[in-house]
């Protein structure tokens, strides 16, 4: 029965959810509009963005055909709008013109585009501008690892302070030759780490966003808390050197060998306890979960799957460090003592991690499929994978080692081989969520599936990056869909021959859709004047941006039932 | 260590976890 339950609960883990989901800054509006042209020279580019990003790490260049700058100052955050940023302009003549932008998400995530406009009435042909790299990570090796550290370290020292604290605490009555002492070690060397960590991934990052070396100290020091990253990472340093210090107290305050804590243990614990929740909101504070609505539910859901892990994974570190610094022969009755105690408080713990997880999916994933079609979605089936490996060793654990442990005691046999498989299995188990949070750390730098996606449906063809040339049929129309050159920034042609029959349609009403799938855009709507019979063109720079397009088309043959057909189109820089 | 001493201890880490938590909701406001 217990095994039953036991394999169901690690069913439902193989849907938990990441930890944290990082949004990034999606571009919502710009002045000039994208693509179009306007009639008087403009005094400046306006670009309006989802969350607040911050001017000083901005980047807003505006370049005429020729590649010459015409932005008159750099861009600046409009007072009271902390979303807009603003770059003066020259006073500039007719012609097309391209705006090339970076920022930095309040998550600390570089984001990159561009777009071009015109100033009339006469701009001339568009030009091929030359766009720089769209293309920006925040998935570099060195801030995942250092990332990966800050997390392992943050959340193997919180939970060791719990079994510390809180689980293990009475052994030392039942078992009198066994010290506490190793934990408190381990605990203090976990949290050092983290202490150090943390200060290392600001600099790293911050060294990121101003695109300068990490030890251009001089530069990156003062603009580390310019972010709304930064400074809630620094805020974590702060937060959770005061948690080491009410820790440190608790625990120099703390008597286990008396069966009663006192009013100071009393006062102490829950205040270190209390400090140590503090440290668990920052960095879901810091990720997708202090951006993304409805804030109320994702921070409170991010928190307890960070609390949840951090008692799973110290409590397993934890218990490697108990069983190795015990003695011998009162290893068996002191494993007796803590491995049911610490069993069900790591039960309790995964329960609320899956049901997190899946509460944290439901708010960042647009649709189901996302799951396979994403990067983010298959570094999330990554970190499932992992974690269902893990839980099947704890469920052998549970199932098989705690029963025989417990029953050493009567029959002492059993108690050496399962001490032996104990400490195998939570060393596996360790190693597997260390990696489950690896694999979190790579989500967490990746952008979460546009909610866009879930507006797409039926995709006809998958399409790009380059010109395209592709034929769907529908019904009993035939189409042939032409894009070049694919292009993000340029003029694009699209071009859409439909024949049923193999005839012309003649007058066919056609409206195409661009919908951007990587970041919440404005939707860009074009109606495709006939050029030859059955063939309707439009060129256009409607590709905004780098990255994953749903281009629909909505035809309305005359007489006929109006149909819709998609394509999944990737636009190249 | 004295009664005093100890209750003096106690009491460092409660203001330890107030400040940590002043310092968190200041966090909050300021993404919210």
């Amino acid at each position: 029965m217990r095994r039953g339950a036991l394999l169901a609960l690690a069913a439902v883990a193989a849907l938990a959810l990441p930890a944290a989901a990082w949004s990034h800054a999606g571009l919502v509006r710009t002045e000039p509009s994208a693509s179009k042209t306007v009639n008087t020279p403009p005094s400046r580019v306006l670009l309006s963005f989802t969350e607040p990003v911050e001017a000083r790490f901005a980047i807003v260049s505006v370049t005429d055909a020729d590649g010459n700058q015409v932005t008159a100052g750099p861009p600046r955050s409009t007072p009271g709008a902390a979303q807009t940023l603003v770059a003066p302009l020259k006073r500039v003549p007719e012609g097309w013109y391209l705006v090339f932008w970076r920022v930095i998400s309040a998550d600390g995530h570089p984001v990159r585009g561009a777009f071009t406009f015109a100033v009339g009435p006469n701009p001339g042909p568009p030009p091929q501008f030359r766009v720089p790299s769209l293309g920006e990570t925040a998935t570099t090796t060195r801030l995942l690892v250092s990332r990966w550290v800050v997390f392992l370290s943050l959340l193997s020292a919180l939970g060791l302070f719990v079994l510390r604290a809180v689980i293990a605490r009475p052994v030392v009555r039942a078992v009198p030759a066994c010290s506490l002492r190793p934990l408190s070690v381990a605990f203090g060397a976990a949290l050092a780490v983290a202490l150090a960590a943390i200060p290392v991934y600001v600099v790293l990052a911050t060294a990121q966003f101003t695109l300068r070396s990490a030890f251009d100290l001089g530069a990156i020091v003062p603009a580390a808390r310019a972010s709304g990253f930064g400074r809630d990472f620094l805020d974590l340093e702060l937060v959770l050197a005061l948690f080491g210090l009410a820790a440190l107290v608790a625990l120099y305050l703390d008597r286990p060998e008396r069966e009663q804590r006192s009013v100071v243990e009393l006062l102490a614990l829950p205040a270190a306890l209390l400090a140590g929740g503090a440290a668990l909101v920052l960095p879901a504070l810091a990720g997708h979960a202090g951006q993304k609505a409805p804030r109320g539910l994702s921070l409170p859901l991010d928190v307890a799957h960070l609390g949840a892990a951090s008692v799973w994974l110290g409590g397993l570190i934890g218990l490697v460090v108990f069983w190795v610094s015990v003695g011998a022969e009162g290893r068996i009755a002191a494993l007796a003592h803590v491995v049911p105690r610490f069993s069900a408080a790591a039960f309790c713990s995964v329960v609320v991690l899956v049901g997190t997880g899946i509460g944290s999916s439901f708010l960042e994933l647009p649709t189901f499929a996302t799951v396979w079609q994403t990067s983010y979605g298959k570094a999330l089936l990554v970190k499932i994978v992992l974690l269902f490996a893990a839980l099947l060793l704890a469920g052998v654990n549970l199932a098989r080692t705690k029963p025989r442990l417990q029953a050493a005691g009567v029959r002492p046999s059993l108690g050496p081989n399962a001490a032996v498989l104990l400490r195998r299995l939570v060393q596996g188990e360790i190693v597997f969520v260390a990696a489950a949070l690896f694999a979190a750390a790579v989500l967490t730098s990746l952008a979460p599936p546009a909610g866009a996606l879930a507006r797409v449906k039926d995709i006809a063809a998958r399409v790009g990056p380059g010109p395209v040339s592709e034929v769907v049929a529908k019904g009993p129309y035939r189409l042939s869909v032409e894009v070049s050159p694919n292009r993000a920034a340029l003029p694009n042609t699209f071009s859409l021959a439909i024949t049923r029959g193999g005839q012309p349609v003649r007058g066919a009403e056609v409206v195409s859709r661009f919908d951007m799938l990587d970041m919440e855009m404005g939707e860009q709507s074009f109606r495709f004047p006939e050029r030859k019979p059955g063939v309707f063109v439009k060129s256009a720079p409607a590709l905004v941006m780098v990255g994953h397009w749903a281009l629909q088309f909505e035809v309305t043959p005359p007489g006929a039932q109006p149909f819709v057909v998609t394509l999944l189109d990737k636009a190249s820089g | 260590m004295s009664v005093r001493g100890r209750l003096l201890l106690a009491l460092v880490a409660l203001a330890a976890a107030a400040v940590a938590w002043f310092v968190v909701l200041e966090a909050i406001r300021r993404t919210v």
